[in-house]
This record gives structure tokens, sequence and C-alpha cells, in this order.
């Protein structure tokens, strides 16, 4: 009797140590008896003589045969439990365990799981940058390789092309020199004689010139530093300078040397002048160095406000492959025994690209080679057409001052001001802004509040100081009222914030014009 | 052919959209010095003034979200912690390369 209590007492702390309930079931599946622990698992209407399961959802199905284990279940109160189904002769006994601390550990190892796939996951990933990383890197390499090489080849291509024009100049000015003498001797030559001298002298520091530009241009191509300023000109002008500077190296070839123009009566257009004569006399130039027999010829047509530039040489032409390179800096053709920087091309397409058009290049090997592009060229308005902008007075002839150290604001007023006919005068801050102002009339003035070294704000106060009217528009990013009151009460005439439309612009400068007598302006 | 749209004004904007790698980098730089969680007046200037000059160039562009973003955080910038501006700049700075 004592053991079977002792048996008891030890069951009942192993059951109450291992959480477990346990219901048992006779062959009917009708419940014969309990643990008083079930209901900590949210098991609270089983009673004695019950059908089990009408009272366990999870028996449902099951027979007094059935031996059974199910893992991982979720009991009424919300418990994860395991279930043992242990059927004997006569009784199936069903045991409750809690399960939380395996369902928190098989929980721990799907994380876990997880984790690691997501390592494996970006180690993957890694390894794919990685290997992108040391392609990109050989490429660079094979590219800095090419730079080296056409470095070198620029080197000395550079070096000659400085040669020639020097030895030019030290050659004929010591010829002037020598006739200088002579004269004083009285058997020196003739005046004609000495300007012909003097004019290869000119001739040769003229194309320095130009290469130094050139130099000078290739370096600011890359940090965007060129800038395009439209303005008046007459092409007709334009073309006889170009025809000027090249006709004389063409002579001396004895290569005919033609410019047709068809740009109809009015040929006064915005343009950017000394880039387009820039890129006209870097195609021309190559057109005449490469071609020792026949022609080079421009044709240059005025069409619906576009200028289209087309010339045509006779020379050796180029290559296929060439043709592919030539756009490159400092790529020469090895073969032809002509020395040059290898820049003029690079330099010329960005700034046709600058100017709004593109450079196309079609050559046959041994026929010639044509160079073509076409740029906006908008017809100046002429006080007739200005009134298409209603405006009172031809807002082109107003001497306009823009301030303003973005430049990317800067560059994109002045050509869409340019675009309706206005030509603005850019400075980079406020100091320039006032010194502009004080050596110069104008109309008009843009200008930015948050600038380096003098801010509009300080601007606007030297002028009252200075009693000078000027009428001074602000444009600000800002949005600050005290920053718009304080620039009203410094006599700015109107506040725009950024962005600013063009079109505001105008309808302020024609209020502008209307009370300003501009009409003295060239 | 459209006054605003010539193909200088459009070259302009190529050129505008090819530098948002550069500004994104600067919007990085900034947003690193203040990621510790301190702010001071000068790195409150340096931030406020990349927002400003952006928020006027990106206007002018015709990119109004990234100017109004800007201003957004602008208008906060002289009472703005750290645990504002960092995810607002980190949100610009989303809203710049969906548009590169």
């Amino acid at each position: 009797m004592v053991e079977v209590n002792l048996q008891q007492q030890i069951n009942a702390q192993l059951f109450d140590k291992l959480q477990l309930a346990y219901i048992c079931v006779d062959s009917s599946m009708i419940v014969v008896d309990i643990s008083d622990n079930l209901s900590s698992y949210g098991y609270n209407d089983i009673s004695i003589g019950a059908k089990v399961e009408d009272c366990v959802d999870f028996m449902f199905g099951f027979d007094a045969q059935t031996q059974l284990d199910l893992p991982m279940i979720e009991s009424p109160s919300g418990i994860t439990i395991a279930v043992s189904l242990l059927p004997s002769d006569s009784s199936l006994m069903v045991l409750i365990s809690n399960a939380s601390n395996q369902a928190e550990q098989r929980q721990l190892l799907q994380q876990k799981a997880n984790e690691n796939e997501l390592l494996v996951e970006r180690q993957e990933k890694l390894l794919h940058q990685l290997e992108q990383a040391s392609q990109q890197l050989e490429f660079k390499n094979q590219q800095l390789e090419e730079a080296s090489r056409l470095q070198t080849s620029f080197l000395s291509g550079v070096s000659h092309e400085f040669r020639t024009p020097l030895t030019s100049i030290i050659g004929y000015t010591n010829l002037v020199e020598q006739s200088l003498k002579s004269s004083a001797d009285k058997k020196g030559c003739d005046p004609e004689q000495k300007a012909g001298h003097l004019r290869a002298v000119q001739r040769s520091s003229r194309h320095l010139l130009s290469l130094v530009e050139n130099l000078l241009d290739h370096g600011k191509l890359d940090s965007d530093e060129i800038v395009v300023r439209p303005k008046e000109i007459d092409l007709v002008e334009l073309f006889q300078d170009v025809e000027l500077l090249l006709k004389p190296l063409s002579d001396t070839k004895h290569v005919e040397f033609n410019i047709n123009l068809d740009i109809g009566d009015s040929a006064v257009v915005l343009i950017d002048d000394s880039r387009l004569k820039q890129c006209l006399i870097n195609i021309l130039g190559n057109a005449v160095k490469f071609t020792d027999h026949g022609s080079v010829s421009l044709t240059a047509e005025l069409l619906d406000e576009f200028l289209s530039i087309r010339v045509e040489d006779t020379g050796p032409g180029i290559s296929a492959d060439d043709l592919e390179k030539i756009r490159l800096p400092f790529w020469q053709a090895a073969d032809t025994g002509k020395a040059g920087t290898g820049l003029g091309l690079t330099i010329t397409e960005r700034i046709i690209e600058l100017l709004g058009g593109k450079l196309e290049v079609s050559s046959v090997l041994g026929e010639g080679t044509q160079v073509s592009f076409q740029i906006p060229a908008p017809m100046v308005v002429t006080h007739e057409s200005s009134k298409a902008f209603n405006s009172p007075q031809p807002l082109s002839n107003m001497a306009v001052l823009l301030a303003e150290d973005d430049h990317d604001i800067a560059d994109l007023m002045v050509m869409m001001m340019a675009d309706r006919g206005v030509h603005l005068t850019h400075v980079e801050n406020g100091a320039l802004a006032l010194e502009a102002m004080r050596s110069n009339t104008f109309d008009f003035v843009l200008m930015d509040i948050h600038m380096p070294i003098m801010t509009g704000h300080e601007v606007l106060v030297a002028l009252q100081q200075e009693n000078n009217s000027t009428p001074v528009v602000i444009m600000s990013a800002s949005t600050v009222e005290a920053g718009r009151v304080k620039a009203e009460n410094l006599g700015c005439y109107d506040y725009l914030i950024k962005p600013v439309d063009v079109d505001d612009v105008i309808e302020i400068m024609n209020q502008v014009a209307m009370n300003t007598d501009i009409s003295h302006r060239p | 052919m459209s006054l605003s749209e010539s193909p200088q004004v459009k070259a302009l904007k190529e050129r505008y959209k090819a530098s948002f790698p550069e500004k994104l980098e600067l919007l990085r730089q900034r947003r690193e010095a203040i990621a510790d969680g301190h702010i001071s007046s000068q790195q409150r200037m340096q931030v406020n003034e990349v927002l400003h000059k952006l928020a006027g160039s990106s206007g002018m562009y015709g990119y109004h979200e990234i100017s109004a973003s800007c201003r957004e955080i602008m208008a906060e910038i002289d009472v703005a912690d750290t645990s504002f501006l960092v995810p607002k700049i980190t949100e610009l700075m989303l809203l710049i390369e969906r548009h590169s």
C-alpha cells in the first residue's frame, strides 16, 4: 500500500514537473479519467462520461487503437502542445505536454536558417559585385593604357605643331630684321616683301593661337566649362573672316578653296560667333591640312532658322575603322605624316553639341571626306517681330545683367532668354554685379540673393547708397517672407521665387521697357 | 520650334540630368556628416546651402518634385534635429535617384 502511494506521488510530481496532462478514454472513446491540470491548457469542458471528440477538437475521427504523436498543435489557451495517443487493451491514454520551448527552439532554428540563407545571398551578391568591379578595373586599365598611348602620341604631335609655326615666325622675323638692318645701308628688300613676311608671321601666330585655344578648351571639356554665349552676328562677315584665315593656307598648298553661301537677304542671326568660327577653323583647317590636291569647299545654308554647314574635301579620305576613332581625344591617323594635337575634332563635336547640333562625318577612302552639321540660328528679333512677344520696345535692345552663382541656372536663363531675343551679361557674384553696374549702364538686372562674396541684399544696399535706380528683379529659391520684405524695402523692382518662368521675366522687362527709353541702344 | 525647348535648352537639360550623381554625392556627404545624431550650426548651414541651390536649379529644369522636397526640408532646417533631417535627405536622394 505504501509502495503504491509512493508510486502515485512520484507520478504526480513527474506530471507536475513536465506539465503533463492526460485524458483516459475507454474503447468506445468515452472519457473515463482526466488529470486536474487540463484546464491550464484551456480544456475546461471535459467531463467523465462524455464522448472525447465532443470535448477535444484534435481527437475527432480517432479510435481507441490509434497510436500517434502530434508534435505541435495549439491548445485552446494558445499554448503550443505536444500530444501522444497511447492505446492499451481496453483504453486509450491521451498525453498532453507543454511544447512551447520546442516551438521556440524550432522558431530560433528557422530564424538562423533564414539568416544563413540571407548571408549566403549577400555573399553571392558581394562576389558578383567583386567580379563586376574587377571587370570594370580591367576595362579602366585598358582605357588608361590607351590614354597613355594617346597622350604620348599627342605630346609628339603637339611639339611638332608648335615647332612648325614657331620656326616660321623666327625665320620671317629674322628676314625682316635683316632687311631693316640692310635698309640702313639702302640695300633692304622692298616694303611689299616686308609686308609679306609680316603676314606670314601673323598667319603662324594665329595658327598658334588656335592651337592654344584648342588645348585650353580641351581642359574645360570634362568640367563642362565651355559656355555658349549667343549674340547678334552677321553670317556674311563671319564667313569672310573664316575665308581670310584659311585661304592663305590653301593657297600655299595650291588647293582650291571655295565658300558658297545660301543665306538669303538677311543674315543677322543669334549665335555664338566665336564658337562657330572655332569649329569652322578646326574643320576647314583639317580639310586643308590633309588635302594635297584638288579642293576644299564650304557650303552654308540658312533655312527655317537653322544654319546647315557642309565641308567637303578631295583629300585621302578616312577608312571605316578610323572613322570610329576620329572623335577620340588625341587620336591621329598613324600613317598620314601630318602632325596635329588630335583635339580639334573632339572639341568641335562638343561645341557643336552645345550649339544645339550634331557633327556628322562621312568619307570614302581615296576620294575625300565630308563633314556637316546643322545648328539653330534664330533670326534676330527686329522691332517689327518683337511685337510678336507683345513688347512695347525691342527687348533685344535692352542691356540686361544676370547675377547668379549657380551655373546650371545661369546657363539656362541665358539660353532661354536668348531664345526670346534677349542677350544677358552674366556675372557670378554680387561684387561683380556691382562692379559691372558701376562701369556699364544696364536697363534691367536679374539677381540672385544667395551669392558668394556679396549677397543680393548687400548689392541692393550699395545701389541705394549710390543712388543707382536700375530696376533690379530678385530671383530667390528661398520662400522666407523676411527675405522678400528686406529686398522690397531695399528697393528691388520685383521679387520672383525660383523656379523662375522666363515669360514672367519678359513681362516685367516689358513693363520696364515701357517706362524706359531704350531705343537709342545699338 | 517651341521657344522654351530649343536644342540648346535641351542640351542644357541633358547636362543638368547628368549632374545628378554629383549632387547625390554632395547630399550623401552632408547626410553622413550628421548621421551620428549631432548637427553643428555650420553643418546646418552647409545642408541648407546644398538644398537652397538644388531647390532653385531643379525647379528651373522642370524637376518640381525635387524642388518641393528641398523646400520642405528647408522650411524646418533652423529647428530640425538629425532624426528629421537624415531620413528626409535620404528621401530626397531616392527621389533624385529615380530621376537619374
